[in-house]
């Protein structure tokens, strides 16, 4: 499960995990005998200080770099699963997935029957910009991953929706941290009004702290003003 | 009696400028940036006061303070914690801080809860 060390968000705020799990629902429905799995490559939300702070879960030893991955071993836990499983992991994060998910549909799920061979197919979105999503389809060894146009559609579809849910994500996340890292500096200039303002008898001196207390408040009132807009 | 005050704030300025208003005759004052060492911290200059940022590297305010808070004898040692989260006074509940400063403050509140622990 994802755990955030920032107290203002939860897991259930992140657009990308709700649009996964409405994905997996449908896949789930389309295709019941085989493994489907997210890679989401997402660096930056992961590596920001109090971004995702993983709950780290070993998948055997995969790099989890695609041409590496140990699917044997990443199928040995996916048969474990009985719902589907969300997975974060920043331990390096310049060649891990930031994200991940799996769902464990049919194929023996909560069996953990591990003597399976198992085949697989690696679809990756075209256009990466700052994110790299892949999805695999994984099925026993002889079933076929051959897909219709219709559902390679719909592969890329749902990666191309997730890919727009984890930009909102990665926008609302660089929102809250831009209004949180705001407040810091804005505190040294108020306490630096109020050290200016305890020299009465420098009336230079005093007007400078004042006009200082003013225009912290006014940026205090813009940042809590942007805060409502952007909730609302 | 000389009293001791830790404070762990990764922004330099505001860092510095709470050490240059809680300097005083009869105070130790400590300034740190990052909070991974706050048990040797302690040991070394047995504080009677933290002031601790919530969003600190490496290991972050809260854990930090609950590794203080974990060892019994140095229940003594008032906390403060101060952050722009908007759940400082849970979060400082939650971890048994003292007291809690919502960024941003102003002096005087900054003064007036400093001193408040202090005299307790």
């Amino acid at each position: 499960m994802l755990d955030l060390q920032r107290t203002d968000q939860s897991d259930n705020e992140l657009k990308v995990v709700k649009a996964m799990q409405y994905v997996l629902d449908i896949l789930q429905l389309i295709w019941p005998d085989r493994i489907a799995l997210f890679l989401i490559r997402q660096v930056d939300l992961m590596e920001k200080p109090g971004g995702i702070k993983p709950e780290f879960k070993v998948i055997g030893s995969p790099s989890m770099q695609l041409n590496t991955i140990d699917y044997k071993v990443l199928y040995e836990f996916c048969s474990e699963l009985t719902q589907p499983f969300f997975y974060a992991d920043n331990t390096d994060a310049a060649f891990l997935p930031g994200l991940m998910a799996i769902l464990p549909l049919g194929l023996n799920a909560g069996s953990g029957k591990t003597d399976l061979n198992l085949n697989e197919h690696i679809f990756k979105q075209e256009d990466e910009g700052d994110f790299l999503n892949f999805f695999c389809l994984m099925a026993k060894d002889g079933d076929s991953l051959k897909l219709t146009e219709n559902e390679s559609d719909i592969i890329f579809n749902f990666l191309n929706l997730i890919d727009c849910f984890q930009k909102l994500d990665d926008y609302t996340f660089k929102l809250k941290a831009f209004r949180h890292d705001l407040r810091t500096p804005l505190t040294s200039v108020s306490m630096i009004s109020g050290l200016l303002q305890q020299e009465p008898e420098n009336s230079e001196f005093y007007e400078l702290g004042k006009m200082l207390k003013s225009a912290t408040g006014k940026i205090e009132g813009l940042i809590n003003d942007f805060k409502a807009d952007i909730e609302s | 009696m000389e009293q001791c005050i830790l404070i762990y704030e990764d922004d330099r300025d505001l860092l510095e400028l709470c050490k240059i208003i809680l300097t005083g005759p009869g105070r130790t004052i400590k300034t740190f940036n990052r909070c991974e060492n706050i048990i040797s911290d302690v040991e070394r200059f047995h504080p009677d006061l933290i002031l601790m940022d919530l969003w600190i590297p490496e290991i972050g305010g809260k854990k930090a303070i609950e590794l203080v808070k974990e060892d019994k004898s140095n229940d003594h040692i008032a906390v403060i914690l101060f952050s722009a989260n908007a759940e400082i006074e849970q979060i400082s509940d939650d971890i048994g801080a003292n007291d809690f400063l919502k960024k941003p403050f102003d002096l005087m509140n900054f003064k007036k809860t400093v001193e408040k622990h202090l005299c307790n």
